[in-house]
Formats: structure tokens, C-alpha cells, sequence
């Protein structure tokens, strides 16, 4: 089995590219993937629990992320450095995840087979 | 002699990604690899429509990979729901939607799930993102 | 061992400092399309070369572009080196 790690560095709205991570994620994951799912950069404003993507009638996305342990899909990994940029605490974040330091990170990152970036 | 999965994720105007793309695909082949396949995701789809026509002195990308692809037997796997989503549409589509003449994507191009990006990805040594 | 790509040019893409930190000395850099601007800039290619001795720049990109390269520790590429590039890495991450 090849693992597959997929980056998400874009907020929420800014494009498609949340929504098509997610289609990614949950695909990749049923035809056997082992997937890790990253946040990066504004991909971590993905993770706030307090969005509504409804107020701009837009499909709520995020809500997925709960979905992803019945996938398999266990190792979802937060920068660290990304949220106190940001100001925000792991209380406000939408689904259990690990909050990673640049080096473990990068290190999770360099035991990948494959990767991409939704940007 | 390597395999690769080639994918693209950048629209064929808004960047000069899918050209890249093509030129690896291109020098890959010329140096003795294969190339498992071409999987176009998000709005790299966008270069599977047909019907795009550029000035004639312009680049026109979409018969260079239809010829690459042709002449090298390699596949040009286009996400069905990004395709559709941006209104790239195969035959098989056209006619499940009850308006048959109405298709943009075209053989060597092919219409495909996400599963055809495991199976690439499976039988390949490296995947490189455009 | 990653090979990192880099597309986008440092002068626009605002996390280009954060891009930085996701490199370490063991990997490599392939600059890339517009990313090729960083060759013009001493600032951005000690920057680049802080974190590891291994940048490259796609020779193409460079020329199609008119850049003139400022600092001969980065290794100018062609596509087949490119290709030969992606497969000494253990994986590419296209930035």
C-alpha cells in the first residue's frame, strides 16, 4: 500500500480546492490509499469551528473532516507555527488532529510516496 | 528507467503548469522512462476541452498533448466530477444527460474516477505535480 | 529527501518565508516558471541557499524570462536534468 500525503494551504472560500481535497481524501482512502491529510498555512483556517460557509451559500465542506476516521483516515497533521500565526488555539479546531513543529512535520512529509497540494 | 504519474492542477492559461507538464511527459518518454499516466485534477481539467481555439500564432497546448499522447500511448485521465464541475464533458456524460451532441472532451482524453489515480500511482515509481 | 518545486515568484507569494521552513538541508530546491525571479535577487537566493546547498533552476524558465543570474552556487537545469532531478528525490512537493 502506498501512502499519499495531500497539503491543504488555502482558507476555506478561497477556492475550490478545499471541497476537491476532501473528494480527494475520501476517494484516495476507499481504493486503498494510506492517506495523511496536512493544514498548512491559511489551509488551517479549513479547521475553524466556527465557520458558516452557509451565510454565502456555500456547501459547509469542512463538515467532512468528521468523516475521514470512517475512511481509515487517521493521521491528519496541523502546522503548529501556521496556528499561533493565526491566532488561533486547538480548541476552535473542527476535528481531532495532531499539531505538528516544522521539523516533524517535514519529517512526515519526507515518508510520503506521493504528494499533492491543493492550492 | 523509472515510471512516473504525471498530474496536473493548474489550468492551461492561468499558469504556465500544464506546459511544464507536457515538457517533462515529453523529455520523460525521450529518455527512456514510461509514464504511467496524465491525471488532470482541478482546474488542469480545463485543458481537456476541445473546443478551446487560440490565434493561430498563439501556443495551442491541447494538440500537443493529444499528439504526445497518441503517439506514445499514454493516458490522458481527466477527473470526471472537476471536469464537470467546469463544464468539461465526455460523451458517455452527454448522453446520461440526455443532450448527446453536447460533449467538449474527446479520446485521447478519458473521462475517469479518482481510482484511476491510485491505480497510477500504484504502478508508479514517482508522481511529479504541474 | 524531497524536492521541493517552486512555482510561484518570492516577490508575490506572500508565504514564500514560510515555504522556507518546510526545507531542510538534506533536501533540494527546483525553482520553477516564475520562481526563476529569485535568481535575479541576492537576497532571495542566499535565502534559498541558507537552507540547503542544493538549488537548481530550470534553465528554460530562466532564459524565456530574460533573468541573469546573480550567483553561480545555483545549478542551472534542462528539462532532462529535471527529469533525472525528480528521481535522485525520494518524492516531489510542487509548491
Amino acid at each position: 500500500m502506498k501512502s499519499l500525503a495531500i497539503i491543504n494551504q488555502q482558507g476555506p472560500l478561497h477556492s475550490n480546492a478545499g471541497q476537491e481535497s476532501v473528494d480527494l481524501v475520501l476517494a484516495a482512502a476507499s481504493f486503498g490509499q494510506d492517506v495523511s491529510v496536512f493544514f498548512i498555512d491559511d489551509g488551517v483556517f479549513q479547521l475553524l469551528k466556527m465557520q458558516k460557509p452557509d451565510v454565502l451559500e456555500h456547501k459547509h465542506f469542512a463538515k467532512s473532516f468528521g468523516a475521514f476516521e470512517f475512511y481509515d483516515v487517521e493521521n491528519i497533521y496541523v502546522c503548529q507555527r501556521s496556528l499561533t500565526l493565526r491566532n488561533i488555539e486547538s480548541n476552535q479546531l473542527n476535528v481531532a488532529c495532531q499539531i505538528l513543529s516544522d521539523t516533524e512535520l517535514n519529517a512526515k512529509l519526507a515518508n510520503a510516496h506521493n504528494i499533492i497540494t491543493l492550492s | 528507467m523509472a515510471r512516473f504519474s504525471i498530474i496536473v492542477t493548474s489550468a492551461s492559461l492561468d499558469s504556465q503548469g500544464c506546459y511544464s507538464a507536457y515538457r517533462f511527459t515529453q523529455t520523460a518518454i525521450t529518455n527512456g522512462h514510461q509514464i504511467s499516466g496524465v491525471f488532470f485534477y482541478q482546474s488542469g481539467v480545463n485543458i481537456a476541452n476541445t473546443f478551446q481555439t487560440m490565434l493561430s500564432d498563439e501556443l495551442a497546448l491541447y494538440p500537443k498533448w493529444v499528439d504526445l499522447a497518441n503517439e506514445h500511448k499514454i493516458p490522458l485521465q481527466v477527473c470526471v466530477t472537476a471536469a464537470n464541475r467546469r463544464g468539461i464533458i465526455s460523451e458517455q456524460d452527454a448522453i446520461q444527460n440526455d443532450t448527446p451532441e453536447l460533449f467538449n472532451l474527446k479520446p485521447p482524453f478519458q473521462s475517469v474516477g479518482i481510482g484511476e489515480l491510485v491505480s497510477m500511482l500504484n504502478e508508479s515509481d514517482r508522481s511529479i505535480q504541474f | 529527501m524531497i524536492l521541493h518545486k517552486l512555482s510561484h515568484s518570492p516577490y508575490s507569494q506572500k508565504n514564500f518565508v514560510s515555504l522556507l521552513t518546510r526545507i531542510t538541508d538534506k533536501d533540494g530546491i527546483l525553482l520553477t516558471q516564475d520562481a526563476t525571479y529569485a535568481l535575479s535577487s541576492t537576497e532571495y537566493c542566499q535565502l534559498l541557499l541558507k537552507q540547503t546547498v542544493n538549488v537548481y533552476a530550470l534553465e528554460p524558465d530562466t532564459i524565456a524570462r530574460g533573468i541573469q543570474p546573480v550567483m553561480s552556487e545555483i545549478q542551472l537545469v534542462d528539462y532532462a536534468e529535471f527529469v533525472t532531478l525528480a528521481l535522485k528525490y525520494n518524492n516531489v512537493i510542487s509548491w
